[in-house]
């Protein structure tokens, strides 16, 4: 199963990568346990699509 | 590229069980779709639009009725397991309707019997199908 979501989740790189969408990832005091210390993370980060085939 | 991603629903919720809190909102050319929020082994993922995700159902080859969706629900009966053994919960909503939970605090009542597991609840089916009817 979990190499029919890898596909999947390829597939839709893929076809994102070639409508050039644009991808923005906003994050809102998004804390992650990192180590067992929290870390919060604020900000976005704007996504460019490159899929280079095997 | 496939190779990576062959055990990423895996390493995902192993990632995911590492955040506390906080949101992500999923933003496509220029148009809102989605927002995660988490909080203490609880993600909330809300579809908020899904006309920038439209095309995807063929992609994605999903069901719009009930019979083959609950087949492909069994397919991932495995990873549910996990995420509830990773006592998380992960629930999707549209439009801030709840439609599936998945993991620790799912609570499937017949369901449990057709899929057999406890780590699936579908909360409304009707809104699962034209959910997947918009994403035509």
């Amino acid at each position: 199963m979990s190499e029919k979501i890898a596909e999947t989740i390829s597939e839709i790189i893929e076809k994102l990568a070639g409508k050039g969408s644009d991808l923005v990832l906003t994050f809102e005091d998004l804390t992650i346990d990192f180590a067992g210390k929290p870390v919060k993370i604020t900000g976005s980060i704007k996504v460019d699509v490159h899929y280079v085939k095997e | 590229m496939k190779k990576l991603l062959k055990k990423s629903p895996y390493f995902l919720i192993n990632f995911l069980s590492s955040l506390d809190s906080g949101s992500i909102k999923l933003n496509v050319d220029g148009e809102d779709v989605l927002k995660t929020t988490f909080d203490k082994g609880n993600m909330l993922v809300n579809l908020e639009n899904v006309k920038p995700l439209k095309g995807l159902k063929i992609l994605l080859k999903l069901p719009t009725e009930e019979k083959s969706l609950l087949s492909q629900f069994s397919k991932i009966k495995d990873l549910a397991e996990y995420i509830k053994k990773k006592n998380l919960t992960i629930s999707l909503s549209w439009k801030n309707k709840d439609l599936v939970v998945i993991g620790n605090k799912a609570k499937p009542k017949m369901l449990k019997l057709v899929l057999r597991t406890d780590a699936i609840e579908i909360k409304s089916m009707k809104d699962l199908i034209l959910l997947l009817n918009e994403l035509r």
